[in-house]
């Protein structure tokens, strides 16, 4: 289990277990570039990322694997979701690796995201803001240390906003990960421990 | 697997593995269809009686008028024997032994009014080179019968040349394999009564050949005191009658090559030329298919790229993510050689027909190599496949 990402930048950051975090700047200053740098998709930056003092980009193809299956989960700002396969298959072809949840578990959570007459629709004729509860109930199925977000909610009205942000806490007080959630001007309404500004 | 295959197989396009699958099937089928027409003519080719048996010349010394003036015997030097064999040219040397020693030999056929006799002589060579195959042939010193080969022309000038004008009937060569020759072998101040046995009639050695060690057995008994190395002929296997360095040898050391098997030689060497061509051919058509192929799961991974790249974001493995691929490549070259294979058995039927019809004798080989060389090229097509997929998706 992760239990700390140090950002070794110039502006230093530090994100722990068990915390929730929120980085806001300005749209085209590095928010989702940031994520994407934790996770070792991408390493044009210059400074250190690491994991439990592990530099990400120390880790081999086998060991991202591994920590983007059980340890970092992500709800990336472009989704990453495939079209062709329907909303429940999307959930679960990440749920399938770990079988981290029953099918009725997951039925149960696009009850509460007010999916439950999407479950077998393909994923490409949802509109974005049903594409964004996918790619975030997704997220919830794989077990996880850090849950990062970027603009999670950008899509969604306060209401939907409102129930991501209870299934999240939930979720949080049972499993204890982490959160790091980047936006843009509207927030996932969660309790933040630290606001961070690019 | 089955979501990932879904997904992985968005863009697939089928009319380009048909076309894989279609090339594949022609370039493996014209593979196992050399390999097969190769190995079921190969007793043709190999087989000692076959009427294309190749490759096998006898080198003679010329005799020249100083010879035959002064009684020397045209003789190969055991340098000069040596030199040849160390020839590219030469596959295997075997040298000719002659009796030392007279040989008179009786045929009395009572129920024909046969009772002919002549001075005769004897020469052995090493089996390897002999062209009759017969269980008969073999000789161990106390044995009191003898085979021999003649040369099948020796039968046809006694069948169609001594026979009508001496008013004897025609005879067959199962008729002469039951007839027995007495033989008397004198030298060395004492004689022998053997019975003689024509086993088999040569179409390549024109002598009359009886077993290497009747040869080494009766020169000890009879002629012990004669020399025994002088060795005036000689039988080679040449790897390829047409090379022109045989020619160019033999004109260079004043040899003469005896009788004229170069035709049939050189249908057996262009029907080995034709299958490796056909072999190639095969060849080059599998590995253009397997690069139509190649290319086809590169445009396909080039197209589910960001596919590759999400699923590898949540968690996928370059290993997992390439088997799918892997596995549609070893399916399809699996059906090429099921196909190639149905297409040669159906092919074989037909063309066995018309081999059968020219050697009547001809044992068909297995299907077995054709087997293996069609799975074995599937594996390591699907295997080096493999191995650039992986590579590609990593």
């Amino acid at each position: 289990m992760i239990s700390d990402i140090h950002i070794g930048f110039s502006h230093p950051m530090h994100f722990e277990r068990g915390k929730n975090y929120c980085v806001e700047a300005a749209s085209g200053i590095g928010k989702s570039s940031l994520l994407h740098f934790i996770g070792g998709f991408r390493s044009d930056y210059i400074g250190t990322i690491t994991l439990d003092q592990r530099d990400i980009r120390d880790f081999t193809p086998r060991d991202r694997a591994l920590l983007y299956r059980i340890e970092l989960a992500y709800v990336f700002q472009d989704l990453r979701l495939f079209p062709n396969l329907t909303a429940f298959e999307n959930v679960q072809i990440v749920n399938q690796q770990t079988s981290f949840r029953s099918e009725e578990e997951i039925r149960a959570l696009f009850e509460q995201v007010g999916l439950s007459d999407k479950w077998d629709q393909p994923a490409r004729i949802l509109s974005w803001g049903q594409q964004q509860r996918v790619a975030f109930l997704r997220a919830l199925c794989q077990p996880c240390s850090f849950l990062l977000m970027d603009e999670p909610v950008s899509h969604l009205d306060d209401a939907n906003a409102r129930i991501m942000a209870d299934i999240v806490t939930r979720e949080q007080a049972q499993r204890g990960f982490g959160i790091v959630v980047t936006s843009l001007g509207k927030t996932l309404p969660i309790h933040y421990d630290q606001h961070l500004t690019l | 697997m089955r979501l990932i295959w879904k997904v992985l197989r968005q863009n697939l396009s089928i009319g380009q593995f048909i076309g894989f699958i279609i090339a594949n099937i022609i370039g493996l089928t014209i593979i196992v269809l050399g390999v097969q027409l190769y190995r079921d003519i190969q007793p043709i080719l190999s087989n000692k009686a076959g009427f294309m048996r190749p490759d096998f010349m006898v080198l003679t010394k010329p005799v020249s008028t100083l010879d035959a003036i002064s009684g020397t015997k045209p003789a190969f030097e055991p340098g000069e024997i040596e030199e040849l064999r160390q020839q590219p040219f030469v596959e295997q040397l075997g040298t000719f032994t002659a009796a030392q020693y007279r040989i008179y030999g009786q045929l009395v056929v009572k129920s024909y009014g046969i009772d002919v006799g002549s001075d005769l002589f004897f020469e052995a060579v090493p089996d390897d080179f002999i062209d009759v195959e017969s269980e008969e042939w073999t000789f161990t010193p106390g044995d009191t019968k003898v085979p021999i080969i003649v040369p099948r022309t020796y039968l046809n000038l006694y069948n169609f040349g001594y026979a009508p004008t001496s008013d004897f009937p025609a005879i067959s060569e199962s008729m002469v394999n039951k007839v027995v020759l007495n033989l008397t072998l004198w030298g060395n101040e004492r004689s022998a009564q053997l019975k003689g046995r024509i086993i088999g009639f040569s179409s390549r050695i024109n002598t009359i050949l009886v077993p290497q060690t009747f040869i080494e057995w009766s020169n000890a008994q009879f002629a012990p005191y004669r020399h025994q190395g002088d060795v005036s002929r000689l039988i080679l296997r040449v790897s390829n009658p047409t090379d022109e360095r045989i020619a160019t040898y033999c004109k260079e050391h004043e040899l003469n090559i005896e009788g004229d098997n170069l035709n049939a030689s050189k249908a057996s060497w262009l029907m080995r030329i034709l299958v490796a061509v056909v072999l190639i051919i095969g060849l080059v058509i599998c590995l253009l298919a397997a690069y139509v192929l190649m290319l086809s799961i590169f445009l396909l991974m080039q197209r589910n790229q960001e596919a590759i790249r999400n699923l590898k974001a949540i968690g996928y493995t370059s290993h997992y993510l390439a088997r799918p691929y892997q596995l549609l490549v070893f399916l399809t070259n699996l059906t090429s050689v099921a196909f190639a294979m149905i297409i040669l058995t159906s092919a074989r039927h037909t063309y066995l027909a018309y081999l059968i019809g020219l050697a009547p004798d001809l044992r068909p080989a297995s299907l077995a190599v054709a087997w293996l060389v069609a799975i074995l090229f599937a594996i390591v097509l699907s295997a080096f496949s493999a191995r650039v997929i992986y590579r590609s998706i990593r």
